[in-house]
């Protein structure tokens, strides 16, 4: 072997060992970046529990990455492997993204369908609130109804002892007894008492027209009589204005001795025809 | 010394051969499968970048197949599936997030109506 040859082979030996130590070490960068890649994304928590497998498929190609880097395989070929590498680990992330989605969607639905349950609990409870006042409202009118016809029957009870009756034009209240001092168009006090209750019965139908009339027996002169008869229909009218009865729905009449409703011939007799009678007119003979 | 530096280079060109002269069938009809599950799960419209380029690496996998280039051929293909594996991914990710964004606006409205409702 020449110097020359020896020199040759010596600087061969020592290319070969400068490419070797090139190749080998240090790790080629895209090796190093995908291997950062992979660790990234396997740190996460949400990564490694959704997506465990997608993990492993990545770093069986990492590693392989990094088996063919050491073998000194060709930068096309560790280029080829990064890419799949990286892929590999983007695919982690996007079932990771999903995964986390669809638990998102699954607490959102049971937030929903409490929604919708409080909504409906809502709507039936105001159903339930406008019955219950509807009841209510009901149940007062029900009872203003009974008040208003238990006073009608009180008033009619008490207008029983004032002789009530029934005719073709309308209710008659009679007063009869002692109304007025012999002679006098002047009340009695024990008059007013009844008087007043049929004052009440009278403001109960304020829309009906009321007739006053005065009669008297046929002791004394029938003018005379007649304008007694018509005084005392006043001053019973007077009386009912006073309690409230308006003045417009009363007419009054006297009808002196005219009308006797018993025999003149006897006291008795003669007392029931010395009357008032008052006549509250049904709508349709007004 | 001559001698041994032949048989080694006919052992590497014969194991290069055999690389290189087997077509890729396998990653190929892999990388078709990946395609077509992403085209269902509608990456079409979805994720259609990823689609794309799994489509073209595939149809390029199988041009240079034809070729003979088979090296080439093989990484295309396991490129397009890859590829056709994240415009799936994609495109079952997109669908839940718009689920997602639905329920949100349903709630935002229910919320809305149970406040309106309670004043």
């Amino acid at each position: 072997m020449t110097r020359v040859e020896h020199f040759a082979v010596t600087l061969s030996a020592l290319t070969c060992v400068a490419l070797w130590i090139g190749c080998a070490s240090p790790t080629p960068l895209v090796v190093e970046q995908t291997r950062q890649s992979y660790e990234t994304a396997a740190a996460e928590t949400d990564t490694a529990r959704h997506a465990a497998v997608q993990l492993y498929e990545a770093e069986k190609v990492v590693v392989r990455l990094e088996s063919e880097a050491e073998e000194g395989s060709s930068e096309a070929k560790l280029d080829h492997l990064a890419y799949l590498a990286q892929r590999r680990i983007e695919l982690a992330r996007i079932e990771t993204e999903r995964a986390v989605t669809r638990e998102r969607v699954k607490e959102l639905s049971k937030r929903r369908d409490a929604l919708l349950l409080e909504a409906r609990t809502r709507e039936a409870k105001a159903a339930r609130g406008m019955a219950a006042a509807e009841a209510q409202e009901a149940e007062r009118a029900r009872r203003e109804a009974e008040a208003a016809m238990q006073r009608a029957k009180q008033l009619e009870r008490e207008l029983k002892d004032l002789e009530a009756r029934r005719t073709a034009e309308g209710l008659q209240l009679t007063m009869r007894g002692v109304l007025f001092a012999f002679d006098s168009d002047e009340l009695q006090p024990g008059a007013r008492t009844s008087l007043e209750r049929i004052a009440e019965f009278l403001n109960g139908y304020p829309n009906q027209a009321v007739s006053v009339d005065g009669h008297t027996d046929s002791v004394g002169d029938e003018t005379y009589n007649q304008s007694l008869s018509e005084r005392r229909a006043r001053s019973t009218a007077d009386y009912l204005v006073a309690q409230g009865v308006a003045r417009s729905r009363i007419s009054v009449h006297g009808h002196g001795e005219s009308q006797p409703v018993a025999p003149n011939t006897n006291e008795a007799g003669r007392q029931k025809n010395r009357r008032v009678e008052i006549l509250l007119k049904d709508r349709g003979a007004t | 010394m001559r001698q041994v530096h032949l048989a080694a280079a006919v052992v590497a060109g014969s194991f290069l051969m055999a690389c290189a002269s087997v077509p890729p069938t396998a990653d190929i009809a892999q990388a078709e499968v990946a395609v077509k599950e992403a085209q269902k799960e509608g990456a079409a419209q979805s994720s259609p970048l990823a689609l794309r380029m799994a489509q073209d690496k595939l149809r390029l996998a199988r041009e240079l197949a034809d070729k003979g280039e088979m090296v080439g051929s093989r990484r295309n293909a396991q490129q397009a599936e890859v590829d056709a594996l994240v415009a799936a991914a994609e495109a079952r990710r997109n669908e839940a997030s718009e689920a997602l964004e639905a329920l949100e606006a349903s709630v935002r409205t229910l919320e809305e109506e149970i406040q309106h409702d309670a004043r």
